[in-house]
């Protein structure tokens, strides 16, 4: 009984942990930015995560190879992730993040400005030595003064701010930075203060949603080209980032679930053994019952019946504990939490399959019982 | 309406193999108040098992109102002793966690039968006296109202043959007598009517002894 009250829990928990993580990050995803491409070095597909650390595989050439062949797409820009360490007045960033990137990079992010200008093309020309701050960087490094105007150190080197931008809801971030920890540096300048010219990200908008994937072939072919053919290269939709998300969510999901389902098995065997014994003790009462007229059919589904409502029971009880549980959970939780209807449906469902198959062979044997035999046990 | 034709039951098997029964050859009328009577081991209750389809014959037929017991599958064996015959014992066999009146209509619900089963629950056990046991479990009731629960139980289906094994052993002589009275109403009613016992002063108040010793019918 506690195993199935164990298992169904557990695979009550990580069905609906799973929908509020899917929740959060389609929220997150979709709250990117309408109708994104996004273009990262390395092939996903053959997981290629790996070559998000080290030389990225994607050059200029692509972007202008992009520019070319589908002027159509909106604001294109172009990033690079910057390791290094943020300071001002003499306190350190924790968890600061330095990106370098394009005029444009608001789009990508869906980023608003509080106060000053963003990065725009004439910083990227110029080179020049200015940054655009996020809003826990600021808050963080400058309190409650004004940062526009004001100095901030990248990887040792003095910048100016000319811009903080507001504070974004960030939810579960996937596939991106916590970008209110942010420090945004011209591409360009970002290029010339690591001495390379590596691109890790090439954003843009797809005119509008139905033809997005007709844009994202062209951009792919635009990029191979240039790759004589190698791909070596992922190109997402939003759509691709969430059920990319959604794959591994059903991986691990499948692989928890899996061990609940063990749970259920353990807890399936218990109740067999539960009904075997009741069975056996009262094997009169189903002598009696054959002797008025009870069939074969009539005895196995009177215990296949007690053998669901024990485990539609413990069924119940878990869902009870579990709903319990996310109420107090769900006000302090980071993702949205709920007892989804589905999710009590599908417990129900499994518990009761659980009485059924594991209850199955003590009602067939309690109706194969002959009558008289019956009648004399005890 | 029963007939018993050179039948035989045997029981266990190999060295520990017995006959219970041996060649019983017997008739039954419609109507007749019959006793079998027998010394403790004698067959008799496997005589009256055989007849209510609760056993099967090892050799010979068993056959009641010209239904062959013995051709029969697990499903008609079930729905002949629901409402062909009914039982009385001398333990009782009530369900101990039912009520009377769920005692009592139980037969109905594997029946199928479409009626008020609660009314016609209550109205049998108003007719034997103990409608006000309704919804009493039967730990609570003394032998003799068990027992006419069991009654009642016996005669819902409206059987034509009752087989009552021992029926007053376990009630005292006043209960006893009025067990056995009811008998024979029952009997006048048109039911046919066959009472295992080994008392002989009960056998000798039915209008037919049949005289079972060690497995023979000797009368």
């Amino acid at each position: 009984m506690l195993g199935i009250i164990v298992g169904i829990i557990t695979i009550a928990g990580l069905l609906t942990l799973s929908f509020g993580v899917r929740d959060s990050i389609t929220e997150s995803i979709n709250g990117l930015g309408a109708n994104l491409i996004t273009v990262l070095p390395g092939n996903i597909e053959e997981g290629g995560f790996g070559a998000q650390f080290g030389a990225s595989t994607l050059t200029e050439r692509d972007v202008q190879a992009v520019r070319d062949r589908v002027p159509q797409v909106h604001n294109l820009s172009v990033m690079m992730f910057v390791n290094g360490t943020i300071a001002a007045n003499g306190n350190e960033l924790a968890g600061g993040i330095i990106l370098g990137a394009t005029a444009g990079v608001e789009y990508a992010f869906n980023l608003s400005l509080d106060d000053g200008r963003l990065i725009q093309n004439r910083d990227d020309a110029d080179r020049t030595r200015v940054a655009v701050i996020g809003a826990t960087t600021a808050e963080e490094l400058f309190g409650m003064r004004n940062p526009v105007g004001q100095d901030i150190t990248v990887r040792s080197q003095p910048f100016k701010i000319i811009g903080v931008l507001e504070e974004i809801d960030a939810g579960a971030s996937f596939g991106g930075p916590d970008m209110n920890r942010m420090v945004i540096l011209p591409l360009a300048t970002a290029w010339e203060l690591t001495n390379t010219h590596q691109i890790d990200r090439i954003i843009m908008q797809a005119p509008d949603p139905e033809t997005i994937d007709t844009f994202k072939a062209e951009v792919e072919e635009a990029i191979l080209e240039g790759h004589n053919g190698e791909d070596d290269f992922s190109v997402l939709t939003q759509d691709d980032l969430a059920g990319m998300v959604g794959e591994i969510l059903n991986m691990i999901t499948a692989f928890i679930g899996a061990i609940a389902g063990i749970s259920l098995f353990v807890g399936g065997i218990g109740i067999m053994n539960i009904m075997l014994v009741t069975v056996s003790e009262r094997t009169r009462e189903i002598g009696i019952r054959k002797a008025i007229g009870a069939t074969r059919i009539a005895i196995l589904t009177q215990f296949l019946i007690e053998s669901i409502i024990l485990t539609g029971i413990a069924g119940g009880t878990a869902i009870l504990f579990f709903s319990a549980v996310v109420a107090l959970v769900a006000p302090h939780s980071p993702i949205p939490l709920s007892v989804d209807p589905q999710v009590v449906i599908l417990a129900l469902l499994f518990s009761g399959g659980v009485g059924i198959v594991f209850g199955l062979i003590p009602a067939w044997q309690a109706s194969k019982k002959e009558p008289l035999e019956a009648l004399r046990s005890e | 309406m029963i007939h018993l034709t050179e039948t035989f039951k045997q029981y266990g098997v190999g060295p520990a193999a017995f006959f219970a029964l041996r060649d019983a050859t017997l008739t039954i009328n419609r109507g007749e108040l019959v006793s079998i009577l027998g010394p403790s081991g004698s067959g008799k209750s496997t005589l009256m098992n055989l007849m209510g389809a609760l056993d099967r014959p090892t050799l010979g037929t068993v056959s009641v109102d010209g239904q062959d017991l013995g051709r029969m599958d697990d499903r008609t064996l079930a729905a002949f002793r629901n409402r062909k015959v009914g039982f009385v014992f001398q333990q009782f066999n009530l369900l101990p966690h039912l009520t009377a009146l769920e005692n009592v209509i139980l037969p109905l619900t594997y029946a199928d039968i479409k009626v008020d089963r609660k009314k016609y629950g209550r109205e049998m056990l108003e007719y034997f006296g103990i409608g006000h046991r309704a919804h009493h479990k039967p730990s609570q009731m003394s032998g003799g109202e068990q027992q006419r629960v069991a009654l009642a139980r016996a005669l819902i289906c409206d059987p034509d043959v009752i087989l009552a094994d021992e029926p007053t052993g376990n009630l005292d002589s006043v209960t006893g007598a009025y067990v056995f009275d009811m008998f024979t109403l029952l009997n006048r009613l048109g039911k046919t009517v066959v009472i295992i016992t080994h008392d002989e002063h009960l056998a000798e108040r039915t209008q037919r002894i049949i005289r079972i010793r060690d497995g023979k019918i000797i009368a």
